[in-house]
């Protein structure tokens, strides 16, 4: 179903996406299909199976990982209402977000800098009875769609109330919100057509039945492990397509690509292992304690590390032709580096396992 | 029946004819046979003419005789060490003196830089910084002895039925595997809002650390009265640093030296400044202004400006433990160093030997060559226990100590000579000497009295 769905819709799509052509209705397809339904246990008949959304994202991802981030975006989405304790989100957006009806995204890069002490929290907000007056710029939010009623990201701000206090809170935020601004500043190398932009807060009113969580220290430990581990799917399926891609440049280049480090079969073994690791993590996803994190982290590293190994052999292996325009190859390239510095990066990878082992 | 439709390939820029697709944007219909193109139709991609397109078939392709030369680490035929810590640059070299030829490669979580530990807590006094203490990084050691070096490459896991190591940067191969995980530094567990704070150094890292601690701090107080905590406490108070011991028990380095030298010892550091508090048992440690209140168990608190803990080392066994070998203390080996997993040795503080755990220098140089002859076929090949000899750097009293084995550990201490400026104590067990410790001009007599207890 969901390879059926990327051979007839995405496919032919693909180079347009990666020009940034930014269209739901891959999603919506793929919603209906049910690749965002196996995590969320409330619409999957009480079971979690996070791998299963890894696989089907990976699936995607092998044709165009730019479709296999924002089906992230939307896995990770719905996995924060599904986590939360709101009723009226579960009730009203998470169907529909599981269903592909409506979008969702994350805003979550720059508060997981934040707990990992590399940058500041860049949203603050006054809390007033029934809501929250946000202000603050956030740069790089994904699978959006400026003032859509459809659209939705999960984001994390300090809030101030009457007497000096200060916390930080979760909340999902419609893209419709009355000040909010969407711009998009700068074009990316890679990943356009995944709907990103810049949000500005300008004394935005976010009414409270919007909000994820309050206090927000167990809700992150919750959510964690799912919101990394998701990701991998991007990695597997970035490093399967340039597997592929590895192995058409064989059929004319192989007596010389022998001479290249790594092979498509080599990987291809060592992708079958990281998968393995990956589903034996993805079992039980709300394990506590710092083994488990630690196991997950170095995980997603393994995916990070593995991607900048394939980005290099892809082009290694296809040569010039992998150097044209539009070609396959390169836009792999392009595509594995996003998931090298997508929070959480290889560096800030490192800087947290460290933290852990320390 | 026509026949299925097939595939062409362009030798030059790889695009793929494929005849159920056609070419729409060259006139070529979805269905049109790779024969019936006309000729001056050329690639879409490069351009070139139909001439260069080949068939493709699924018939496999013809095996290549290249004998490739990798830049890869690890492989079917090769040794693989992993850790980059004193033991695992030990065992590559003597290794490569045995087996010249052996493919031999360095895994490690850490960037590998070569540097001698034992300096760690005497590098204040020699004026050196962590920086300092690098002999070589990783690359140029590698360069040297002829071996492959990953850093900065966590091994996850070890399958030891297929033989390869998953790490958080792809899989290696291994035919024989060493482990030189060494140890870590125990934590205290202690209560308060400043945990987190507490420094424990087992590494270079660390050591960095410590050192960007300290800077412009007053009193440094360090939890333990071992070895280490003792080297660091003088090697503070040589920088003037107020230094604070918080001892658990009633004597300094109990686990090496007869009471008689220990007290010796603490009168030395006390007159030396170094203040020593004994059964010291702390429960918390909590911010207070700049630094840190400390609160014992007797109800006593002290300030300070940083706490070190050096309460002892703990083998690292969770990767042995993960891939089923047979795990105690340490990682149980043979006396040619092997694992429960024949081809898995294990050297250096991650061992556990006849009970013993030795978590010092002199051993790993010989556990290296009974290693690399083992591996080079010399079954004969076999590591003998033998007690540490221990030259402690307390400029205070000059100490030398070789503690009795575990086993050995029924005797006496026994006073040879003790006067004010030396004294020789020998470690007894039915009469017969199982080990000594000397301080002061004694302590010349280490060479000669460990050779007598060796023979």
């Amino acid at each position: 179903m969901i390879q059926q769905i990327v051979k007839d819709v995405l496919k032919p799509k693909v180079i347009e996406i990666d020009h940034g052509l930014y269209t739901t209705e891959v999603l919506e397809k793929l919603g209906k299909a049910g690749a965002f339904r196996h995590h969320i246990a409330s619409q999957n008949n009480g079971t979690v199976d996070v791998f299963g959304s890894i696989q089907d994202m990976a699936t995607v991802s092998r044709e165009c990982m730019t479709t296999g981030f924002m089906m992230w975006a939307q896995d990770v989405c719905t996995w924060y209402i599904e986590n939360s304790e709101n009723d009226w989100l579960k009730q009203e957006i998470l169907p529909k977000m599981v269903d592909g009806d409506c979008f969702g995204a994350t805003a979550l890069s720059n508060p997981m800098k934040y707990f990992a002490g590399i940058e500041e929290l860049k949203l603050s907000a006054e809390e007033v009875e029934d809501g929250y007056i946000i202000n603050g710029t956030l740069p790089w939010v994904s699978n959006l769609l400026e003032k859509s009623d459809k659209h939705y990201f999960g984001s994390i701000f300090h809030v101030h109330d009457s007497e000096g206090n200060t916390k930080d809170v979760m909340a999902l935020i419609p893209c419709d919100l009355d000040g909010l601004t969407m711009k998009q500043m700068v074009e990316f190398a890679g990943m356009e057509g995944s709907g990103t932009y810049s949000l500005l807060f300008d004394n935005a009113f976010l009414p409270k039945k919007y909000l994820l969580a309050d206090p927000i220290k167990p809700y992150l430990e919750k959510i964690k492990a799912g919101f990394i581990l998701l990701q991998t799917g991007m990695a597997v399926g970035v490093i399967q397509g340039s597997i592929d891609e590895m192995r058409k440049a064989d059929m004319t280049l192989h007596e010389i690509n022998e001479y290249l480090d790594d092979r498509p079969d080599e990987l291809e073994e060592e992708l079958e292992e990281a998968i393995e690791l990956i589903q034996a993590l993805a079992e039980e996803p709300f394990t506590p304690g710092v083994d488990y994190m630690k196991q997950v982290l170095e995980a997603r590293l393994l995916g990070a590390e593995f991607c900048k190994r394939s980005a290099d052999a892809v082009m290694q292996h296809c040569g010039a032709k992998g150097y044209i325009v539009d070609a396959p190859a390169q836009r792999k390239q392009r595509e594995a580096y996003f998931v090298i510095i997508v929070t959480p990066s290889i560096k800030h990878l490192r800087k947290e396992i460290a933290r852990l082992e320390a | 029946m026509s026949e299925p439709f097939r595939k062409y390939l362009c030798k030059t820029c790889g695009l793929i004819y494929d005849e159920a697709e056609g070419d729409p944007d060259s006139g070529l219909a979805p269905g049109t046979r790779f024969e019936d193109i006309p000729d001056d139709w050329y690639c879409p991609l490069c351009l070139v003419s139909k001439s260069d397109f080949v068939l493709m078939s699924d018939a496999p392709r013809p095996k290549s005789d290249v004998v490739k030369p990798k830049s890869k680490v690890g492989g079917k035929e090769s040794i693989v060490i992993i850790g980059a810590g004193y033991a695992g640059w030990n065992v590559a070299e003597q290794i490569k003196q045995h087996l010249p030829d052996a493919d031999v490669s360095i895994v490690t979580g850490c960037d590998g830089a070569v540097y001698p530990k034992p300096a760690i807590s005497m590098a204040m006094s020699q004026g050196r910084d962590a920086q300092d203490l690098i002999e070589f990084a990783a690359e140029e050691k590698a360069l040297e002895l002829g071996i492959g070096i990953k850093t900065r490459a966590k091994v996850m896991s070890i399958n030891t039925d297929r033989k390869r190591l998953m790490t958080t940067s792809g899989s290696i191969n291994y035919s024989k595997l060493i482990l030189a995980t060494g140890a870590s530094a125990i934590k205290p567990m202690l209560s308060g809002d400043a945990v987190s704070d507490v420094m424990t150094i087992n590494d270079l890292a660390a050591y960095k650390r410590f050192r960007g601690a300290i800077e412009g701090k007053k009193h440094i107080s360090l939890l333990g009265g071992g070895l280490i905590a003792v080297e660091m406490a003088e090697d503070l108070i040589s920088q003037n640093y107020q230094v604070t011991l918080l001892v658990r028990g009633d004597t300094l380095m109990r686990n090496l030296l007869p009471s008689q030298l220990s007290h010796k010892l603490a009168a030395a550091l006390e007159n030396n400044q170094i203040e020593i508090l004994y059964e010291a048992q702390l429960e918390a440690i909590d911010h207070q202004d700049d630094g840190y209140r400390l609160s014992l168990d007797d109800g006593s608190q002290l300030t300070t400006d940083l706490l070190v803990a050096a309460i002892g080392l703990k083998p690292n066994v969770d990767l042995a433990k993960k891939a089923k070998l047979d795990v105690s203390r340490g990682i149980l080996v043979n006396h040619q160093l092997q694992t429960s997993d024949a081809d898995i040795y294990a050297i250096g503080d991650c061992i556990e030997i006849d009970g013993e755990l030795q978590a010092f220098l002199e051993p790993i140089r010989r556990e290296a060559e009974t290693i690399a002859k083992h591996i080079a076929g010399d079954a004969s090949a076999e590591f003998k226990v033998m007690p540490p000899l221990v030259k402690t750097k307390t400029p205070s009293l000059s100490i030398i100590t070789c503690p009795p084995l575990k086993k050995d550990a029924h005797g006496d201490w026994s006073i040879v000579s003790n006067d004010e400026s030396s004294s020789e104590v020998s470690y007894l067990v039915e009469e017969q000497v199982k080990g000594f410790a000397l301080s002061g001009d004694k302590v010349n007599q280490a060479a000669k009295l460990y050779k007598a207890l060796s023979a």
